[in-house]
């Protein structure tokens, strides 16, 4: 499965980046092509490209905020979940995307 | 023709007691009749009565005018232009400030909140926190009490105002005499001051003769007509300084009662004072040994019983209303003067949260006195000299306790002004011997008489000059009064056995001028040997660097000078040809100038070159935002006005010699003194400590046993190592993150975060708990580590918020948090973290 994720909280300081390094390493494990956007406290990096977004099979939002430049995913299945959630039970948001 | 100056009123506190009986003595050492004016308040005083000149209200900031008028109204308007310039906006520096006031707003730190015993407010007078139990004392005597009290003779009355006038004035100078510190010696000298004031005085005489009334209600109705006055002020500080006319009125009235013994409340263990009000002699009778802190129910911020409270280090809380009336007698108590709390009968979380408080603030103020006590050096260790500017021994005193390594200038002038004659060797001889004294070991450079045109002496007979700081003064007319300065050179040369003294010779512009001193060193140095009287043979004889010819002519000069010292406010002013007290040019004199920096240089490498010790005491070394650039220069010695020696020290301290002549190098190449100024302030500003984690923030045995507790003591690290500024307001920050949502993210570390205003450089905090607790009560999970992350506000630091970032992406690692767990010492987790990054 081809994953698009971005990660956001509300002060942008950890959790954006302890969610996309959690994230990243549960589709690694579980097989999936992850490709995670952060927008936290230093801007948005690894941003994802048209491409990216295209070849998706599912759009991933862990954040605590709205996420910036959503129009980006219209069309597209986009599931959201709270950052908090995604570093605590990764493998289980990931498994649970497949449904 | 009488003498007038124009100027701005610029004591922050505005004209009250302490000010104002400086003004006055500084006034009265002439013998022109002088005349205070406030434009705004429309008031005039004598400027010789204390009393009339805080009678005139005035607020910092007033346009104000003196006005002289006598025989010497000329060297007195000279006089009075240097001292309202240079010495009466310090007047407030050497006394400790008032802490900034409290918002209102500020929510009280959780333990606090959470306790279950009630939190009183007031206003945070004096900082620290005390832990004692409570005496209460007594509150001010009534100024009317009511009654009128006829007396029968008014000669008698005035006999007995006379000898209570007398008794209180010698108790005063007692208690001078044997003062604790300089805060005690200055406020009761502005009290002396107050009684020697002859309004005062006749003042009240006149209330026992045309009212007939007895002497004590003469007392207490003419101080309540002043009370009266200063209440009227609109003004909180001025009114605050009714305190100190009501505290004169309860101890003259004792007086004059025959009532010997002091009002006084006796202090046994540990105690906290509690009353409605403390009068400044109040204060001063407690006994400091059992005194821990003071609660009172009025009183405000500037009251000089809180100054005072403050210059002994009590904590202090004033304005607790009807509430501290209420605090029972003998009651375990807690005064926060950082907060402006008390709290009455604390429960067991409240002391543990004031005594990690207390350790706390006594790590923060060891770190700032270690810096108050070591000597002035750059961050690599280079030593800069940092000494003090005087004019009097109480200067030097003042110098020393605020961490002077030497007397850098001893201007003499004072000695030699307002008299008939000139000072004799022994009285000469006395100041300069205290002063070596005091010093113990430490350098003193007496400055040789520098009178002129500009600060004439009469016995000197100086002509009147079209432009005296052209003309005949200094050295130049030491041929002619040889006399007067063999006299003096004498004092110093007979002091020098008492301790390590330096001649300086003030304007030398030639070889001829130093031969000519050293010649009559000579001559003396041989009588006095002759006479077999002591005297240190090696005394070491110096110039001011401060006539621009002199910068280049400095080799040959250091054959006969044995140091330099640069006066840059006179060097300044002929290098630049402009008057700094004239406003039309005054813009023209800007020492920051790259042009007067290429001078500056010139001459320490000059100096340096010729083997010679240079230093500068100019009050271009007054402004710590310089002090890198001074060190960029080489100099060895930097010499300024006492209050500001902690902060140049500290100045110094931060930046490397190399950087600061860089940051010299570049200054050069400015164009404008403007430029310059933005170069150093913005070194200064890089200089901060901007490490991102240290020793001092890391804890790895961690007393906390819960949230609430760990929070505080990951932001007490920051606090006690200067990274945060209040730490109250960021931990409100950091709970607000943390009820949005809990930090303890399911790996056995808790992340607790926040961005805020009080942030002063991007920090991180480390606890490990041992055992683990629940973060949040109920969790499953327990954490065995909680990792603090502090962003600053104002500036972007990318560095470290990329390793933050880096940071929390390896905490997601397990191996790399099993090393944060097992890490031996703090030094090896600073590693860790520090190492996110790569």
């Amino acid at each position: 499965m081809k994953i698009v994720a971005v990660t956001a909280c509300p002060t942008g300081i950890a959790h954006t980046y302890m969610a996309a390094e959690r994230l990243e390493k549960a589709a690694k494990k579980l097989g999936h092509a992850i490709r995670v956007e952060t927008q936290g406290a230093m801007g948005i990096e690894n941003a994802l490209s048209d491409e990216d977004v295209k070849n998706a099979d599912v759009v991933l939002f862990a954040a605590g905020i709205p996420v910036r430049s959503r129009e980006r995913f219209d069309g597209k299945r986009v599931v959201e979940v709270s950052v908090q959630e995604a570093i605590r039970n990764p493998e289980a948001i990931l498994t649970g995307l497949e449904g | 023709m009488a003498q007038e100056i124009e100027f701005a009123f610029s004591v922050p506190g505005g004209l009250h007691a302490r000010p104002a009986s400086l003004l006055r003595s500084a006034v009265s050492r002439f013998g022109s009749a002088a005349m205070f004016v406030n434009r705004r308040s429309g008031r005039t005083a004598n400027a010789r009565s204390t009393l009339a000149l805080v009678s005139t209200l005035t607020r910092h900031g007033d346009p104000c005018a003196l006005l002289l008028d006598g025989a010497d109204e000329v060297a007195a308007a000279e006089a009075m232009r240097g001292f309202l310039r240079d010495d009466l906006p310090l007047s407030g520096e050497s006394l400790p400030a008032a802490p900034r006031p409290l918002q209102t707003s500020t929510a009280l730190p959780r333990a606090l909140s959470a306790a279950a015993v009630p939190v009183l407010r007031g206003t945070r007078a004096s900082g620290g926190i005390a832990r004692g139990r409570v005496v209460i004392g007594e509150g001010l005597a009534p100024l009317a009490d009511g009654h009128v009290e006829r007396a029968g003779d008014a000669a008698e009355e005035i006999a007995r105002l006379d000898r209570a006038f007398a008794t209180t004035i010698a108790a005063l100078q007692v208690r001078s005499a044997g003062a604790a510190n300089e805060t005690e010696r200055a406020i009761l000298g502005a009290h002396l001051s107050i009684l020697e004031d002859p309004e005062l005085r006749s003042r009240i005489e006149d209330e026992v003769r045309s009212n007939g009334v007895s002497a004590p209600q003469a007392v207490r109705a003419t101080i309540g007509h002043f009370v009266g006055i200063l209440r009227a002020s609109g003004s909180d500080s001025l009114e605050e300084r009714a305190l100190d006319l009501r505290d004169l009125a309860g101890q003259l009235v004792r007086a004059v009662s025959g009532d010997s013994s002091e009002a006084s409340t006796d202090l046994t263990g540990a105690a906290v004072l509690v009353a409605e009000d403390l009068a400044p002699s109040g204060f001063l009778s407690l006994d400091r040994q059992h005194l821990r802190g003071i609660a009172l129910g009025g009183g405000g911020r500037t009251s000089h019983t809180v100054i005072l409270s403050r210059a002994a280090g009590i904590p202090c809380v004033t304005g607790l209303g009807e509430a501290a009336a209420a605090i029972p007698s003998e009651s375990e108590t807690i005064v926060d003067g950082e907060r402006g709390l008390v709290v009455v009968n604390p429960p067991p979380a409240v002391l543990r949260f004031y005594e990690a408080e207390m350790e706390k603030l006594a790590t923060i103020r060891s770190r700032l006195e270690t810096f108050r006590t070591a000597p002035g050096r750059t961050a690599d260790g280079r030593p800069v000299e940092v000494g003090a500017n005087v004019a009097s021994l109480e200067d030097v005193r003042l110098a020393f306790a605020s961490g002077a390594e030497g007397i850098g200038l001893f201007r003499t002038e004072f000695l030699f002004m307002s008299r008939q004659e000139p000072p004799s060797e022994d009285e000469q001889l006395h100041v300069y011997s205290e002063a070596a004294r005091m010093a113990g070991g430490r350098p003193v450079i007496v400055r040789t008489l520098d009178a002129g045109g500009d600060k004439p002496i009469p016995y000197l007979g100086i002509p009147r000059e079209k432009n005296p700081f052209l003309g005949y003064r200094a050295v130049r007319m030491y041929g002619e009064h040889r006399e007067i300065v063999a006299t003096q050179l004498r004092a110093i040369l007979r002091a020098s056995a008492f301790g390590k003294l330096k001649v300086m010779v003030p304007m030398v512009a030639t070889v001829e001028e130093m031969r000519g001193v050293r010649a009559l060193v000579r001559q003396l140095s041989e009588e006095l040997a002759a006479e077999g009287v002591l005297f240190d043979p090696g005394l070491e004889i110096g110039m001011m660097v401060e006539i621009p010819s002199a910068a280049f002519l400095l080799g040959a000069l250091s054959k006969e000078a044995d140091f330099f010292s640069i006066g840059s406010n006179d060097l300044a002013q002929y290098f630049f040809a402009a008057d700094r007290d004239n406003e039309r040019v005054s813009r023209l004199y800007s020492p920051l100038h790259p042009a007067f920096l290429r001078l500056l240089k010139q001459i320490v490498d000059e100096a340096h070159l010729a083997g010679g010790w240079i230093g500068l005491c100019g009050e271009m070394g007054r402004d710590p935002l310089r002090a890198p650039l001074l060190a960029g220069l080489g100099l060895d010695e930097i010499s300024l006005a006492a209050p500001r020696i902690p902060a140049v020290k500290s100045a110094l301290a931060r930046a490397g010699s190399g950087e600061c002549r860089a940051l010299l190098d570049e200054a050069l190449a400015k164009k404008s003194a403007p430029e310059v100024e933005a170069l150093v302030r913005a070194f200064s500003e890089s200089k901060r400590d901007r490490a991102i984690v240290a020793d001092g923030t890391v804890r790895l045995r961690a007393t906390s046993r819960s949230r609430e507790e760990a929070i505080r003591e990951l932001v007490n690290l920051l606090h006690a190592s200067g990274r945060i500024t209040d730490a109250d307001r960021f931990e409100e920050a950091v709970w607000r993150r943390e009820e949005a949502a809990s930090t303890a993210i399911g790996l056995g570390v808790a992340i607790p975060h926040a961005k805020s205003a009080e942030v002063r450089v991007t920090s991180i905090a480390l606890l490990r708990f041992e055992p683990p607790f629940p973060w949040v009560p109920g969790d499953e999970e327990t954490v065995r580590m909680a990792i603090l992350i502090a962003v600053a506000e104002d500036a972007p630091e990318d560095a470290h918020l990329r390793l933050i970032a880096s940071l929390s992406r390896r905490l997601m690692d397990d191996g790399y948090r099993e090393t944060l767990l097992s890490a031996a010492d703090e030094e090896g987790v600073v590693r860790l973290i520090r190492d996110a990054a790569s």
